[in-house]
């Protein structure tokens, strides 16, 4: 079964728009470490009174902080909740919607855990998914936008639900799909950028990239994956 | 860390082409990644001598697909060498926007990369499922004609009960025939006691077939026609005794010319015992006996 093989327009372009948000999110996440001042909260309160103590003048120490914009909004320890929606691409596009609760760490809140539950509607079928991440991402900002990758896995559960007047053609033939429900476990990894629009609202884009692994007798592991890609728009709310 | 994340991204970028399982799952199936076909037919006739039908897919990116080859059993399914029926042929990516399906006839049992020229079937998918149907000429369906039995080769009063030519007494043209596509030639046979020998090819009904390489040293008209006189071969006796002899009027692939009749019969006549010549032999038309078929993307 051999075929004229080329990766179709829309799956470079899908592959490019999903490269481009984690290089995006790997480079915004490297220059707003590098520009972040290790001292954040309490710590930069008290940078004042250790300069004094160490001899220096506290208006030798503000000059550089008045040069410096002040932060925008200061980092969100604590719980982020997401709405979405968005498309998988793997076969035809596909319709998707979910939520997301997340709880990020530290004063610098760089690394959080999230689990996400979603639906997808396909043209054959339901997909249902329920997955956990590692999130790393940018602490103490000095802008609004928080880059972000996360790392992680879950379950799906998959159903078919052709058109009636397919499975009476298929049953015509004598052809009856098995199964038609099917769960399996996979690997996610992807990145995205929240923007805030307000302190505790922002706009969030996230792109994954998930390995399935099917059930499947007497192929090789390999074989048995299945790539599934999605790309989504989120709505946050921090807590 | 960051050393680690370009070789993960590199990782789950490169692992996508571990591809789609080629039996039917039910997560590829929701997501719209269909591999699979289903193909069922009515009325295609199984294949001898080694040949095979071929089954190819056209995508809306314009790739083309290969199912394979396969044969037919007799309820119309198809089936692989063994005999096996064939439930579904998988393609090697994603058939979700397949445009149309194309069979064709491969004399040599090869399938290549792209299909024969003897196309017999082909069909536009509506929502994953295609109705094949024979992409015949227009208005074939309309055919209509007859022969007169005559041999106008070897001189009047002469073995005239051992031609067939689709002209009148006057001199006209007995045969309506709608104009030909580009896939397809006309052929007239004769079935003598059940073997078929060519009367020859030809583009319309108003002109002379290609050769009459069995009628004799006169001119022959200039109309589809031929007389069994000279150069029998072998199983054959000429001057031919027509009598009970069927004739059939055939669409042939342009490419494809085999000695036998294609199986796309569009008119055929029975000539009566005692044949003599003079009789005029209505044909009939047959085409609503094209093979059909199904295709379903799943």
């Amino acid at each position: 079964m051999l075929a004229h093989q080329h990766p179709s327009i829309t799956t470079i372009i899908r592959l490019a728009a999903l490269a481009a948000t984690l290089a995006l999110s790997l480079s915004i996440i490297a220059k707003a470490e590098a520009s972040t001042p290790t001292l954040t909260g309490f710590a930069r309160m008290a940078a004042p009174l250790i300069a004094h103590l160490n001899g220096q003048s506290p208006q030798q120490e503000q000059e550089p902080e008045r040069r410096e914009p002040p932060p925008v909004i200061d980092p969100a320890s604590g719980v982020v909740f997401s709405v979405f929606g968005g498309s998988v691409f793997s076969g035809a596009s596909a319709f998707q919607t979910g939520a997301t609760f997340a709880y990020f760490f530290g004063p610098k809140a760089s690394i959080g855990f999230e689990v996400e539950g979603n639906l997808t509607i396909g043209p054959g079928g339901r997909v249902t998914q329920f997955m956990g991440s590692l999130v790393m991402q940018t602490g103490a900002r000095t802008s609004k936008f928080v880059p972000y990758i996360a790392l992680g896995g879950g379950l799906l559960r998959a159903s078919t639900g052709f058109p009636q007047d397919k499975t009476d053609a298929l049953a015509a033939l004598g052809i009856t799909l098995q199964p038609t429900t099917e769960s399996a476990p996979f690997l996610q990894f992807g990145g995205g950028l929240r923007y805030y629009l307000k302190p505790k609202l922002a706009f969030r884009i996230d792109g994954r990239l998930a390995q399935v692994a099917l059930d499947l007798e007497g192929v090789s592991f390999g074989d048995s994956l299945f790539a599934m890609s999605r790309v989504a728009g989120m709505i946050s709310w921090d807590f | 860390m960051r050393r680690s994340f370009p070789s993960i991204l590199l990782l789950l970028m490169v692992l996508p082409a571990c591809g789609t399982p080629s039996e039917f799952r039910p997560l590829p199936a929701a997501l719209g990644d269909l591999r699979g076909v289903a193909l069922g037919f009515e009325g295609l006739r199984p294949l001898d001598g080694g040949a095979l039908y071929s089954a190819f897919l056209s995508l809306d990116n314009g790739d083309i697909v290969r199912l394979g080859g396969f044969n037919v059993n007799d309820a119309g399914r198809p089936i692989d060498p063994q005999g096996d029926v064939i439930d579904r042929f998988s393609g090697s990516e994603n058939l979700f926007s397949s445009v149309s399906l194309v069979v064709a006839v491969e004399p040599l049992g090869v399938v290549g990369e792209t299909p024969g020229p003897a196309v017999i079937m082909q069909g536009p998918f509506i929502d994953g499922i295609a109705s094949l149907s024979v992409p015949a000429p227009l208005f074939v369906a309309a055919a209509a004609g007859s022969y007169r039995v005559f041999t106008p080769t070897d001189g009047p009063g002469t073995n005239e009960g051992s031609g067939a030519w689709a002209i009148s007494v006057g001199g006209e043209g007995t045969m309506t025939l709608p104009p030909l596509n580009n896939l397809y030639l006309y052929e007239h046979f004769m079935v003598i006691d059940g073997m078929p020998i060519t009367m020859g090819r030809f583009v319309a009904d108003d002109v002379a077939d290609f050769a009459n390489p069995w009628s004799g040293p006169l001119e022959a008209p200039a109309f589809p026609g031929e007389d069994f006189l000279e150069n029998d071969p072998s199983g054959f006796g000429f001057p031919a005794n027509l009598s009970g002899a069927q004739l059939l009027v055939t669409l042939e692939p342009i490419l494809n010319d085999s000695e036998l009749p294609f199986q796309l019969v569009i008119l055929q006549g029975t000539l009566p015992a005692g044949v003599s010549g003079g009789e005029v032999i209505e044909l009939t038309n047959v085409s609503a006996n094209f093979p059909i078929g199904t295709a379903i993307i799943y």
